[in-house]
């Protein structure tokens, strides 16, 4: 019996021994340790703001202009040509930006979570105090909002009616929301942005840390009068409601009267450029040191270039003569047919490269044998480069590789200027100031004037029609490469006037050149396209997520 | 495909006329031979023997007598490896075991490591088999073959449930050698030889390169690059500088290395104490050319010593202690550019053409597009080498008890494992130059890279890892009249830590077997174990029940013992077994960074911090695993075992992404809901006799598993034939080629293929789903997995007064590799090389005969994905090991004081039978070639 006992004393110590098991190495950090703390409520809410989108590589590579009338992207196994050759769908989804809904989560927890805590740990802090510490979350919270106000505009734009989710969802939640209409996203957006703006500063180089680069209120008012401008546009508008337009124009009047923004005297300042001296800037997707963008538009023939995004002819014909301001098919314009570059929009050159541009203080030679011509691999077809947003000064030739920092705009002023012109004109006509101090026809003039441009002013006594023609045209111009023009031809429901691409054939004779307009291609675009399919695999998991029309 | 089922045919031909064998010989045994009766004890021959009284480990230091086991057990003794004795003994079970799967890989000398599987795969997540080296989880490369008593794997419940949450995977269990109670054996055996590369791809030589370059540009739309008085230049050799035609294999490597193994063994032992003791020490020297340019070596090499000391001490009457130290220090020394793929990956990817080894003035060639020189990386970049150092000690102190009780006694275990690495070296950087010539001045441009620098030492870490283990138990054994009863319970607690963060495992097992046994006739087991592991949060122990039975047939009565079924045994199992070989941590939703964005005018940066993908609740895997099997012997001649089996995994962590919608802006946890069915069968088959002196033997093995992906948290697939659900794991999946497009006609006039623009000898493909455009979702299940679904033997034996020898081919079917090696099968793209596998490519001329797609220069999305031109069948057939050899006759011997003298000849990897073109089906990417070797030995005992 002694023995047993003794083997059964053993027996209970080997099992009395189970925390042998706890070995704890984990160095990670739980959610109460992030919200907990002040500094990492901060790094949280960075964490909204690194998903803000920049347009220099929106789909394989491409631009987002290169799914519209606006660019060809040149390398042919980009994804970004799956727009047009039918293998765009739901289970191959393109410019997805369905993940928008993870930065939406990133702003949900937040806001659930900081209201958890009183952070009593800075109760005594000196350098700020407590109440200047609180104040600045109470302005965090507002930043969440807007930036979760912007991705679901973003998500809206694409995809049309989507689930508004305002928490954070468990899975089986998750797998059975449902959509909520456009309307209602675009009825949330404005209601967050206006109720973000008073609380956001106007700039944030008088706050104690002067981090330029977060939404101000200037941001949150121009996400509001940009989603109304969708909301008024033909395609969620079938019915032209005017009030929608005249909700838009006063949303946008409301960015003008802030009186922070004026224009940049010299356009090319606008683009990669953070620094406070731009004054157009309302909000911009930062970047750091890189060289991908000059890499992927550098034209073929210059070290490390792949010609990218290459401008087509229906872009360059949309620069007016910049002596009569006429469209160059108006047989007074002055525009000359064999030397098709010259008096152009000064915007022209400061947007792309043509035949005899000088880039990197080289000719440009886009014809057949030229320096940047065929049959180079990649050369461009449309005969055109990209100039905007390529950084000339960058060096690829190995062993100098240089990187600059890039800047993304997401809104400027003179987009605020263009949208505020066109609801204006939609609602109340080209000249018709309403209640604000600004015609639709000031607005975009404004624009013209800016004193690297100094394009003549639109004339007045133009009909609606007319000047929401010539406005369309500015707003093409002014915004090439930016993103827009694909959203734009969709808001007006005009993209299947957009499926001829043209191209500059251009020959070398000898002595000059000759410039023939042909057609490149034709892309097709199906009505299903004016919204995005919704991922198959989310039909299919969450049987209330309803695929788009046609999809 | 066109060979698809040769070696398949070949196997079912093989596998029927040695049926159709048997069946003769047991009609003719019938027939002309009368057995007479014998004393049932005196039947038991060798062969026989391996059925009855074979010693069997079960784990644990458990043994039990063959015919005691109910479990689905096999083993093959020592003596079996060294016939292919190896570094590594992994690669010396090729085909030695039924139901264990070792596949050769690539690697260079030392790191020769086979993937081992038991019964195929049966888990999404690790499959890695526990290797247990007396008792020692080990990595089996760091012992000495010749050390190695028996190699067991242990494939069902019965036997693996014992090993708790380490059992799912099957475990290898290596025993080593012992002492036996006799004089002071010492044994000498030395081995030397040659090793040469199995093969190596045949790439053009310069004038083949620019022809199907140009070839390639033609294809492109593009203009050729090389003109005709170039290609006539590569061909005719008459300007070496500028139109170089190098062989880059020839260059870079030499045609055989060196390999040799000396090991000296003392093995004796008096009532008191038994030992075996063993000192082993094996080289190799590469097969890089080393040109001795360098005061150092450039030659890859290996060597390690091995030692071993294990004592059986009797302390008291009733007390013994087994006392085993062993160690081992090796060391890799390489050329500074580093081991295997850099190297090769430049010999084999520099086309012949592009510069000369050596410019004309002594520099290293080289060009700004073909910067690695191969014979400069071998030659001229220093030296590295890594070294490690491994020791061990196993001791196990057994005390009878039966003082207590009779038949009680207990034992106790400690074990502790060490390895570390370690590496240093000197390396340096080597100048080569460029060298054009001026079209029209015809001067000779000089471009320098590189530089030519000192010798820079460096030193560092490798890893390094500890093992410890304590185990206890008690035996109890009775034996009543015709009742037998074995027992014990034990507790095993063990530690294994390895270098950084989530490396260390603890463990604990408390585990307890009942053997029961009627008159050696009708037995059966229970086994039970209660185990838990540290990778768990919480809920840690799990518990593993198996039971087994077996029912010897052939000792009934109305068997005669003069049947010609001399033996039969019937066996069954059920039970369970756990893996915690699971992925760390996914209980948890951690927080980190998610990238950084830049505030202020100065561009700072801001770090961000998001929460990762939602926690879960971790499982141990856990494996259901039944089997029946039967082991018979006809004849004393004849044996033939048979297993079947069928496994059910659950619990799997798999990612639940596939089944989440996306809304939820976060990671989906892993889950464990994971689950895979295996099911397959074992066949052993040997013939064993002796005709006067001439004994001969021959051993058929065939294993087959096959599995299924029950549940993978597959995201829905649009098309139900593209889901990996229902399929087993690793199935390969592609597009159906028909033929190549032949016009730019063609191409416009058939469906639009969207993985780049097309041009005339592009594949064409088959739409699968009827939308009449052809992408991914037009990939279907072709052929198997990467794992064999069949892997079989033949291992043939003969010996005529001691002379004999021994042949081992083994062979796998139904698996499927895919050839997209660049340089070898995927040639030009990207810069790379182009062998004689393209020569059927397609061309303007040809295109009615091509079997490949059009030679290209550029990215070709369309020609190079799966697809059933480049999926191919993997099956092969290799003889691994052939041995000759002559045993002196000890009446001679014995002159001289000597036991035993054996001279050997013996060749590993000797031939391969396969479809598979340039590279070996078992080592497809650019790495070290697989070795060939041939060896002559001698060993003898005084």
């Amino acid at each position: 019996m002694k023995y047993i006992q003794i083997v059964l004393m053993v027996l209970s110590l080997f099992l009395s021994s189970c925390d042998y098991l706890d070995y704890d190495e984990k160095d990670y950090l739980l959610q109460e340790d992030i919200y907990s703390d002040l500094e990492r409520v901060n790094s949280a809410l960075t964490g909204i703001y690194v998903a803000l989108p920049s347009g220099f590589n929106q789909e394989g590579g491409a631009m987002l202009a290169s799914a519209s009338d606006d660019a060809v992207f040149a390398q042919d196994a980009s994804s970004i040509h799956k727009y047009f050759n039918g293998a765009w769908g739901p289970a191959q989804t393109l410019d997805s930006k369905w993940s928008y809904f993870t930065a939406i989560r990133r702003a949900n927890r937040l806001l659930e979570e900081v209201e958890k805590y009183q952070y009593e740990d800075r109760l005594y802090d000196k350098d700020p105090v407590y109440d200047v510490l609180m104040e600045e979350l109470e302005r965090k919270k507002f930043e969440a909002r807007t930036l979760r106000a912007f991705y679901y505009f973003e998500l809206a734009k694409r995809y049309g009616d989507i689930p508004l989710i305002l928490k954070t969802l468990t899975v089986e939640e998750a797998n059975s929301v449902s959509k909520n209409s456009f309307q209602e996203i675009i009825d949330f957006v404005v209601s967050e942005c206006t109720a973000a703006a008073p609380n956001l500063p106007l700039s944030y180089q008088n706050e104690r840390e002067k981090e330029t680069g977060r939404v101000t209120r200037g941001a949150a008012l121009a996400i509001k009068a940009k989603a109304l401008l969708y909301a008024a546009s033909p395609l969620h508008n079938a019915s032209n409601n005017q009030q929608a337009w005249r909700d838009a124009a006063q949303a946008a009047y409301e960015v003008i009267d802030l009186g922070q923004y004026s224009l940049n005297s010299n356009y090319s300042s606008v683009f990669n450029n953070y620094n406070a001296n731009n004054r157009e800037l309302i909000l911009e997707s930062r970047e750091g040191p890189s060289n991908y963008f000059e890499r992927t538009n550098f034209p073929v023939g210059y070290v490390g270039g792949q010609s990218g995004n290459t401008p087509t002819q229906n872009l360059v014909d949309a620069y007016e003569m910049k002596a009569t301001g006429l469209a160059i098919d108006h047989p007074s314009s002055g525009y000359n047919p064999n030397n098709p570059y010259a008096g152009r929009d000064p915007r022209l050159a400061e947007t792309v490269i043509y035949n005899g541009s000088n880039f990197k203080g080289q000719t440009v030679e886009v014809f057949e044998g030229g320096r940047n011509g065929s049959p180079l691999r990649y050369a461009t077809e449309t005969g055109y480069y990209l100039r905007k947003y390529v950084d000339q000064t960058i060096n690829l030739e190995i062993p100098n590789v240089t990187q600059k920092e890039h800047t993304w705009v997401l809104f400027r002023y003179a987009e605020v200027l263009l949208n505020y012109a066109e609801a204006m004109n939609e609602a109340y006509g080209p000249e018709d100031p309403a209640t604000f101090g600004m015609t639709a026809l000031q607005a975009v003039n404004e624009i013209r004037a800016r004193s690297s441009v100094s394009m003549p002013p639109f004339p007045s006594g133009m009909s609606k029609e007319e000047f929401r023609t010539k406005l369309r045209n500015e707003r093409r111009v002014e915004l090439a490469f930016e993103a827009h023009r694909f959203w734009d031809i969709r808001r007006w429901k005009i993209a299947e006037e957009t499926t001829n691409i043209y191209k500059m054939e251009v020959t070398n004779t000898g002595s000059s050149f000759t410039y023939t307009k042909e057609l490149l291609e034709t892309r097709p675009f199906e009505s299903k396209m004016y919204l995005y399919p919704i991922p198959f695999s989310e039909t299919v998991v969450n049987p209330n997520m309803i695929q788009n029309a046609g999809w | 495909m066109n060979n698809y089922s040769r070696i398949k045919r070949s196997v079912l031909w093989c596998l029927l006329v040695s049926l159709s064998c048997v069946s003769y010989s047991v009609v003719a045994q019938n027939q002309n031979v009368a057995i007479t009766k014998q004393d049932s004890t005196a039947i038991k021959n060798q062969l026989l023997n391996t059925l009855v009284s074979e010693t069997i480990e079960t784990g644990n230091n458990e043994q039990l007598s063959k015919q005691h086991l109910t479990s689905a057990i096999n083993k093959v003794s020592g003596k079996e490896l060294e016939k292919t004795l190896s570094f590594n003994p992994a690669n010396s079970l090729y085909g030695l075991l039924p139901g264990l799967t070792v596949l050769q890989n690539g690697g260079s000398a030392g790191f020769r490591n086979p993937n081992l599987y038991v019964r195929g795969l049966n888990s999404l997540n690790s499959n890695a088999v526990l290797v247990l080296v007396d008792g020692v989880e080990t990595d089996i490369s760091t012992i000495a073959t010749l050390s190695i008593e028996s190699v067991e794997v242990l494939k069902d419940a019965a036997a693996l449930a014992i090993y708790g949450h380490r059992g799912a995977n099957g475990v290898l269990l290596v025993t080593t050698k012992q002492g036996i109670p006799q004089k002071m054996d010492v044994n000498v055996n030395y081995q030397n030889g040659i090793t040469t590369a199995v093969g190596h791809p045949d790439f053009l030589d310069a004038s083949g390169y620019a022809q199907a370059f140009n070839q390639a540009r033609l294809n492109d739309g593009l203009t050729p690059l090389y003109s005709q008085s170039d290609i006539q230049a590569y061909a005719n050799g008459s300007s070496p500088t500028f139109h170089p035609n190098v062989n880059w294999v020839d260059e870079a490597l030499r045609g055989s290395g060196t390999k040799m193994n000396f090991n000296t063994s003392f093995r004796g032992g008096s009532d008191k104490v038994l030992y075996y003791a063993a000192i082993n020490y094996q080289a190799e020297n590469g097969l890089y050319d080393d040109k001795g340019l360098e005061e150092y070596e450039t030659q890859i090499k290996y060597d390690r010593v091995n030692f071993r000391t294990n004592l059986n001490i009797d302390l008291t009457s009733t007390t013994d202690l087994v006392a085993r130290v062993y160690g081992s220090i090796d060391e890799l020394y390489e050329p500074g550019s580093g081991n295997g793929g850099g190297i090769i990956s430049a010999i084999y990817n520099t086309p012949a053409n592009a510069y000369p080894v050596v410019n004309y003035n002594g520099r290293w060639g080289g060009t700004n597009l073909y910067g690695n020189n191969p014979v400069a990386l071998i030659n001229s970049t220093g030296y590295r080498k890594n070294q490690g150092t491994a020791i061990g000690i196993n001791a196990t102190l057994k005390q009878d008890l039966a003082a207590v009780t009779k038949g009680l006694s207990g034992e106790l275990t400690l074990r502790h494992h060490n390895q570390a690495t370690s590496t240093d070296g000197q390396t340096k950087d080597f100048l080569y130059e460029e060298l054009t010539q001026n079209a029209t001045t015809m001067d000779t441009i000089s471009q320098l890279y590189g530089e030519d620098s000192a010798l820079s030492a460096f030193s560092g870490n490798g890893f390094t890892e500890r093992f410890t283990s304590f185990m206890g138990k008690f035996n109890y054994d009775k034996q009543i009249n015709d009742n037998t009863i074995n027992s014990f319970v034990m507790f095993n607690q063990d530690k294994y830590v390895g270098r950084g963060q989530y490396t260390t495992f603890l463990r604990q097992n408390l585990a307890a077997n009942i053997h029961y046994g009627y008159k050696d006739k009708y037995l059966a087991d229970l086994t039970v174990s209660y185990a838990g592991s540290s990778v768990l949060p919480k809920d840690r122990f799990e518990f593993y029940p198996a039971v087994s039975a077996a029912w010897v047939v052939s000792e009934e009565d109305f068997i005669a013992d003069d049947s010609w079924v001399q033996y039969l045994k019937l066996r069954g199992s059920f039970g369970y077994a756990g893996s915690d070989r699971i992925q760390l941590n996914t209980e948890d939703q951690s927080y980190s960074g998610v990238g950084s964005y830049l505030f202020t005018q100065n561009n700072s940066t801001a770090g961000s911090i998001a929460e990762g993908r939602l926690g879960g609740n971790p499982k141990m895997e856990r494996a259901m695993m039944a089997n029946a099997g039967l082991d018979v012997n006809f004849f004393k001649k004849l044996n033939l075992s048979v297993d079947a089996f069928y496994n059910r995994r659950t619990n799997i962590l798999v990612s639940t992404g596939g089944l989440t919608s996306d809304v939820i802006g976060v990671g989906a946890p892993l889950l464990p809901v994971g689950e895979v069915e295996n099911k397959g069968f074992e066949a052993s088959l040997t013939w064993q006799d002796q005709i006067s002196d001439f004994n001969y033997s021959a051993t058929a093995m065939f294993s087959y598993a096959k599995n299924k992906i029950i549940e993978s948290g597959e995201a829905p697939q649009p098309y139900e034939y593209m889901r990996r659900t229902g399929k087993p794991i690793g199935q390969a999946f592609g597009l159906i080629s028909d033929g190549f497009f032949s016009s730019q006609t063609e191409i416009d006039n058939s469906h639009p293929q969207l993985f780049s623009s097309l041009l005339p000898g592009d594949v064409k493909y088959v739409d699968q789903n009827g939308d009449n455009v052809i992408d991914n979702f037009d990939q279907v299940a072709m052929g198997y997995s990467y794992i064999p679904e069949m892997y079989f033997s033949l291992n043939l034996h003969a010996d005529y007064k001691g002379l004999g020898f021994n042949a081992i081919f083994q062979g796998v079917a139904n698996l499927t590799v895919n050839l997209n090696t660049p340089s070898v099968y995927r040639p030009l793209v990207n810069n790379s090389n182009i062998t004689t596998f393209s020569n059927n490519a397609w061309t303007p001329s040809n295109m009615n005969t091509a079997t490949l797609p059009r030679l290209t220069t550029l990215d070709n999305d369309n020609n190079y994905r799966n697809n059933d031109i480049w999926l191919r069948d993997g099956d092969y057939i290799k003889l691994r090991a052939l041995e000759f050899y002559y045993s002196l006759p000890k009446v001679f011997l014995s002159k001289f004081g000597v036991d035993y003298f054996k001279i050997s000849l013996r060749g590993t990897n000797l031939f391969s039978w396969d479809d598979i073109d340039q590279l070996d089906p078992e080592a497809l990417s650019i790495n070290y070639p697989l070795i060939k070797t041939f060896n002559m030995g001698v060993e003898f005992t005084f």
